[in-house]
């Protein structure tokens, strides 16, 4: 075995050892573990958001589209880039304080509580199991394609064990352990990623000349209009590369269920400088090194290996070893905490919901390992007959998440009368439209981005359906209540305001 | 419900926030179940449980159907039951029923079991009895300094507040 592959075992070992360290220590019944509450400050809920959002997609898509479309790729980073703060602003004070008055543990719950209706969630928990099915399948195949180049071992072999490992690790893993690991992941892809950044700029001769590099290769790759320059130029389908990380991370169900157990606004301010240092940090990184990849390693058969194979090229064999577990361990966060929230989808929001109220809490925990074994199995055979590209897969599901369900997050916040058919045919439209605009090839046709054609129609469908249908479907009492208590917050003085505890606000008496 | 936190606290949560105000303390209170169970946890390859468990008691608001995990048993002096129907009856919109109740303390518990330990855990939650009617305390306060005037809903378990209105005193 080669020193990387030491560097590689040496985590799994570590990481299932926490697992199994944890688990023993849950068996003990300890309260204060068990039960005991915590409380995640600002830095460390904001790089677990980040590291567990954005992984496989940044080692392997993003180096890919930066290796074939130059400087283009950076519409996609801005979107990225910009993502964390646009979330936390627009949902994340809001949504924190209305989930609370509604009393909603998850983030699909909090739709149907806000749209009381069973088919909110009937609607809303097949799609998100879906778009985070293909999202899981492209960190698979990140972590077959990592550990395949890295050791040597065939891809289906890889990928049967980064499969396992990460359902292994789901299975084992405490939760103390995935947040404090989360966090210290993120930690190790920012320094894994900067220092191949780094050695890059350095073998190429510095950014100048690994750019006058490129220019040779073709000079369209230095400009932002893509490699076949500005006359080729579809504005729809940059409007959607913008779209697609900048507001689709609205859409994500595991995303936004974070705004939800936040403890004060306080913590989604501050957690988005924290976000938005690490996305200025991490972010162009990969772009930039699938950019100069061209230079160093101009005849790539797999682009998705760009980065990969500039660690590999410029870095000291120890260096590949500890920048690769960094990469595996992001990998693995990322894919370990989609298929836990499927598994609590599958089990709570669709199968005790819909099919039997009082199942028992081992039925539940069964359903939940069921999912996660069927989903592993699934994306195992998909990926390992005929992998698609991550980029594709990733910004696929990001695009129909975001189309399905970021007006009805926003409007679930901000607008009154966003009622229930409104949220349930915005939902449709919005699924529907991105995948047909996908799938049937007309982004080509048209140069228009999936993603923009999915936020109209589904923007469309809850606006025009809400006020045809207010007289029959008018929004409950209770709720506008709650949205007016939302609205309140603005008007009352700062100071008076920190460490308000909202949920308090179901319990004022009505004389008061 | 015996309150953790006395008025003369209320009194200064709402000092914290309004300096030199002057302020009336009224004790209120609001309709909650409250249920109790004992949760087991055990390795993957083990069936049973071992070693006594541990209690864990969870309040559900009967108005909002929220609930909430208490680090504490909760007591005090029973009320009649016509006391806590009446707070119950006060309130307008959908009620979360019993049954419903039961279910959100119930699942409450083995979320925040099986948010800690995971897949890999077997989870064995009893209920210790059914759901009993609890009057939780609050204190209102109404006051205001030179600049404000102000009511905040100041929770009698632990003392944390919430702002039901703020006006600002006219200057003439």
């Amino acid at each position: 075995m080669n020193i990387e592959t030491w560097f590689l075992v040496i985590y799994f070992v570590a990481m299932a050892g926490i697992g199994v360290w944890t688990l023993k220590i849950g068996s003990k019944g300890s309260e204060g573990y068990l039960l005991g509450g915590r409380s995640l400050g600002a830095a460390v809920t904001a790089l677990r958001l980040q590291s567990s959002s954005m992984s496989g997609y940044m080692f392997l898509g993003a180096g890919s589209l930066a290796y074939t479309k130059g400087y283009f790729s950076l519409w996609y980073a801005m979107g990225d880039i910009g993502g964390g703060v646009l979330n936390l602003s627009i949902l994340g004070r809001r949504m924190r304080k209305l989930s609370q008055i509604l009393g909603s543990l998850t983030s699909i719950e909090y739709l149907e509580h806000r749209y009381p209706s069973k088919w909110i969630r009937a609607i809303a928990a097949p799609v998100a199991v879906f778009c985070i099915f293909f999202y899981v399948m492209s960190q698979f195949i990140a972590g077959g394609r990592g550990l395949e180049m890295v050791t040597g071992i065939p891809y289906a072999w890889a990928l049967l064990i980064a499969v396992g490992v990460i359902v292994f690790y789901t299975f084992l893993g405490g939760y103390l352990a995935v947040a404090y690991t989360d966090f210290v992941q993120a930690i190790i892809m920012l320094i894994g990623m900067v220092w191949i950044l780094i050695a890059c700029l350095q073998a190429v001769g510095g950014l100048t000349a690994g750019n006058e590099g490129v220019g040779q290769i073709n000079p369209n790759l230095l400009t932002m209009w893509g490699p076949d320059g500005l006359e080729s130029v579809q504005w729809g389908v940059i409007v959607g590369a913008v779209l697609v990380f900048s507001i689709g991370y609205m859409g994500w169900p595991h995303v936004n269920v974070s705004h939800m157990a936040m403890k004060r606004p306080s913590v989604a301010r501050r957690a988005s400088l924290y976000a938005t240092g690490f996305n200025l940090l991490f972010i162009p990184a990969p772009y930039i090194v699938g950019i100069m990849a061209l230079v160093l390693l101009p005849t790539l058969d797999n682009p998705e290996l760009a980065v990969f194979e500039v660690a590999d090229a410029v870095l000291p064999d120890f260096a590949v070893g500890i920048v690769m577990a960094g990469i595996m361990a992001a990998i693995m966060s990322t894919a370990d905490a989609l298929l836990l929230q499927s598994g609590t989808i599958a089990s709570q929001d669709l199968f005790q919901r819909f099919y039997k109220k009082n199942m028992s809490d081992q039925q539940s925990v069964w359903v939940s390992r069921f999912t996660v074994l069927i989903l592993a199995t699934i994306g195992y055979f998909v990926a390992v007959n005929d992998p698609p590209a991550v980029a594709e897969v990733v910004i696929f599901s990001t695009t129909v998440l975001g189309a399905a369900f970021v007006p009805v997050y926003i409007a679930a916040a901000w607008w009154k009368k966003a009622n229930v058919p409104g949220a349930i045919w915005s939902m449709i439209a919005g699924t529907v439209s991105s995948v047909v605009w996908q799938l049937t090839g007309l982004v080509d046709v048209t140069g228009v981005d999936p993603m923009g054609v999915g936020i109209v129609c589904s923007t469309l469908a809850l606006i025009l359906v809400s006020l045809a249908t207010q007289r029959s479907h008018p929004v409950p009492a209770h709720v506008l209540e709650a949205m007016k208590e939302t609205d309140k917050i603005g008007a009352i003085p700062a100071h008076m305001l920190t460490g308000q505890n909202d949920s308090l606000a179901g319990q004022v008496p009505k004389n008061a | 419900m015996d309150p953790h936190v006395t008025a003369a606290e209320a009194l200064a949560v709402f000092q914290r926030k309004l300096p030199d105000a002057l302020a009336a303390v009224q004790a209120v209170h609001h309709p909650f179940w409250w249920a109790g169970f004992d949760v087991r946890t055990r390795g993957f390859f083990r069936r049973s449980a071992s070693g006594p468990g541990q209690r864990m008691e969870v309040l559900v608001n009967a108005v909002s159907g929220r609930g909430m995990i208490a680090d504490f048993t909760p007591c005090g002096v029973a009320v009649a039951p016509e006391e806590w129907l009446s707070l119950i009856g006060e309130q307008s919109g959908p009620l979360p029923t019993q049954d419903e109740a039961e279910r959100t303390a119930r699942s409450l518990a083995r979320a925040k079991v099986v948010r800690t330990v995971k897949l890999g855990m077997g989870v064995e939650i009893t209920p210790t009895g059914g759901l009993r009617g609890v009057l939780k305390p609050n204190w209102i306060v109404s006051g205001g300094n030179a600049r404000h005037q102000a009511t905040i809903l100041v929770d009698g378990l632990d003392g944390s507040h919430y702002i039901v209105r703020v006006d600002k005193v006219g200057r003439s």
